[in-house]
């Protein structure tokens, strides 16, 4: 009875642990039909000749059963089959905790031993990876310390470049105004150098017009000079006539007194007339002498005089000329300066429009920089929730392992910053080396 | 902005490199730039204080860009002045969700400064 009692116990657990597998299924049922035989079998041998050898074979068969079964569950625990696999999962999600525990596998010493050792190693895994994870739950405050200091630095050099960076551009474009101005105002408005040279060009016209005049006026000169001496030379021969027709007048009255004289008494009174027609005659001929050399003297002073006026007007003509071209030179010279002031104010314009491009650039660059600082927050903000989810608590790490993990990240250390975030004083050469660094020494290494 | 009052921008962002960007771009306009660290800092300086526009981050601590603009539509006085979103966000979900709030405008960082100009002169002209 023993036996079945045994045989019938395995059945159920063999058939609730295994059940799930096809190849133990049919193990099982092959067991739990075997079962029903004995079973039906067991009151055909209760007086018969097998009677007393029936708790023996019945135990042995118990046994041998009991073993089988173990045997194979065993093998599906610890070697499963793709086969199996799927099936055993569903099996353990029917069963619930309980029933798992109600039904503590019997094991034999040598399979007790394996798992003994297998738990033994699986212990020190975890003992293992709990060290490691006390080490990153105790490294996450102390790398949040060292972001923090990122942050900071960036923070501070991001402002100080970003105040400095707009207040070279503001200088620039003060300056640029400042040039743009002076330029345009030589270039461009009343008093501007390019108006200076419109005046000059006109006034070159103005002289040029002047000179005309001036030649003009020396031109009609001539002509009023030739009129003078045709003039002139007209009333000299009026005056000839005039002193000719006096001489013959004369001769007349010398002639007129001869024959007064042959007439005697008679011709004392043609004597008389004669005489004053002889002095008529010499009077005309002095008049006309007068007027001759009176006109020639005028004539004289008129030319002189012309002459004068002829040279003051070719030298004014000269001079204008002169002064003409030394204008055309000067404009000629300052054009293209002017051109070169115009451009100059383009350029200008063109780099305070470059600045401000650039402006832009560093804005955008500056704002990546902070961008990189956001995105440190977030990972070590991530860090920390993961250190809060974790099994293993900061109380888990000692302040022996915290001693341990600040000497390790110290060592990698390079500013001061670091040094500080962690209250730690600088190493000696460090020391030296900065102190150095500081004072501006060029070490030269032969 | 000659001759006129100067109009008041309230930067709510709790990057302090943002908000001196913000000062640099904004006020040889002739704005006046007042800051805010976060949505809340935010509210407390424009119960004290005309604004005609708020420039708003989203993502900040204690009061963020949302929570701020939904506190702000529910205000009288300021369901009226412009809420403009800069924010390294572009989602089309949460700028959905801005327009909803009644944000007028949404800026992805990194911006330009003569964008920005343009947008608060057109919005508060």
């Amino acid at each position: 009875m023993l036996a079945i009692a045994t045989l019938v116990v395995n059945n159920k657990y063999t058939m609730s642990g295994n059940g799930a597998c096809k190849n133990h299924r049919f193990g099982a049922c092959m067991r739990l039909l075997l079962g029903i035989v004995v079973l039906t079998l067991v009151p055909l041998f209760v007086d018969s000749f097998w009677a007393p050898y029936l708790p023996v074979l019945g135990s042995a068969l118990a046994v041998f059963l009991v073993f089988v079964g173990e045997r194979k569950k065993a093998d599906a625990k610890f070697l499963p089959s793709d086969e199996t696999e799927g099936e055993a999962e569903a099996a353990i999600t029917v069963e619930t905790d309980e029933e798992l525990l109600a039904e503590e596998p019997v094991y034999e010493e040598h399979e007790n031993e394996e798992l003994e050792g297998r738990l033994l190693d699986l212990e020190e895994q975890l003992r293992a990876y709990k060290a490691v994870l006390s080490e990153f739950v105790t490294a996450v405050p102390m790398e949040k310390r060292l972001a923090d200091v990122i942050v900071e630095m960036t923070e501070t050099s991001t402002l100080e470049l970003t105040e400095q960076i707009y207040a070279l551009a503001e200088k620039s474009n003060l300056l640029g105004k400042q040039i743009r101005e002076q330029l345009e105002s030589l270039t461009f408005g009343e008093s501007s150098l390019m108006e200076e040279i419109r005046t000059l060009r006109n006034s070159v016209s103005e002289t040029k017009l002047v000179v005309e005049r001036f030649q003009e006026i020396q031109n009609r000169q001539q002509s009023d000079m030739d009129v003078v001496s045709s003039a002139v030379e007209s009333v000299g021969g009026y005056i000839a006539t005039i002193s000719e027709l006096a001489e013959q007048t004369g001769i007349l009255a010398i002639n007129a007194s001869i024959e007064a004289a042959r007439a005697g008494g008679v011709g004392k009174g043609f004597a008389v007339i004669a005489g004053e027609v002889h002095k008529l005659a010499d009077a005309s001929r002095n008049v006309a002498q007068s007027i001759g050399s009176t006109l020639e003297l005028a004539d004289e002073k008129v030319r002189e005089s012309f002459g004068q006026q002829r040279e003051r007007i070719e030298g004014a003509i000269v001079r204008l000329e002169r002064g003409q071209r030394e204008q055309e030179r000067r404009a000629d010279i300052l054009s293209p300066h002017i051109e070169r002031l115009r451009k100059g104010v383009e350029a200008t314009t063109s780099t305070s429009s470059s600045v401000q491009e650039g402006l832009d650039r560093i804005s955008a660059s500056l704002q990546s920089q902070d961008s990189v600082r956001q995105i440190l927050e977030h990972m070590i903000e991530f860090l920390q929730e993961l250190r809060h989810d974790s099994p293993v608590g900061i109380e888990d790490a000692d302040s022996s392992m915290q001693k341990a993990l600040e000497g390790r990240l110290s060592k990698r250390f390079t500013t001061r910053a670091e040094w500080n975030a962690f209250g730690l004083h600088l190493d000696e050469s460090f020391q030296d080396s900065e102190k150095k660094e500081e004072e501006g020494d060029i070490t030269l290494f032969s | 902005m000659i001759g006129m009052e100067k109009k008041t921008v309230l930067c709510v962002d709790d990057s302090p490199t943002i908000r001196k960007l913000v000062h640099k771009a904004l006020e040889p306009e002739g704005y006046e730039v007042v800051d805010a660290a976060n949505g809340k800092e935010a509210l407390d300086i424009s119960d004290g204080r005309h604004i005609d526009f708020f420039l708003v981050d989203v993502n900040m601590p204690v009061m963020d860009g949302f929570q701020f603009a939904e506190r702000l539509k529910n205000r009288d006085s300021g369901a009226t002045v412009p809420v403009v979103f800069l924010t390294t966000e572009s989602g089309s979900d949460k700028k959905q969700r801005g327009k909803e709030l009644g944000v007028r405008g949404w800026i992805v960082k990194p911006f330009e400064a003569t964008s920005l100009v343009k947008l608060v002169s057109m919005l508060t002209g």
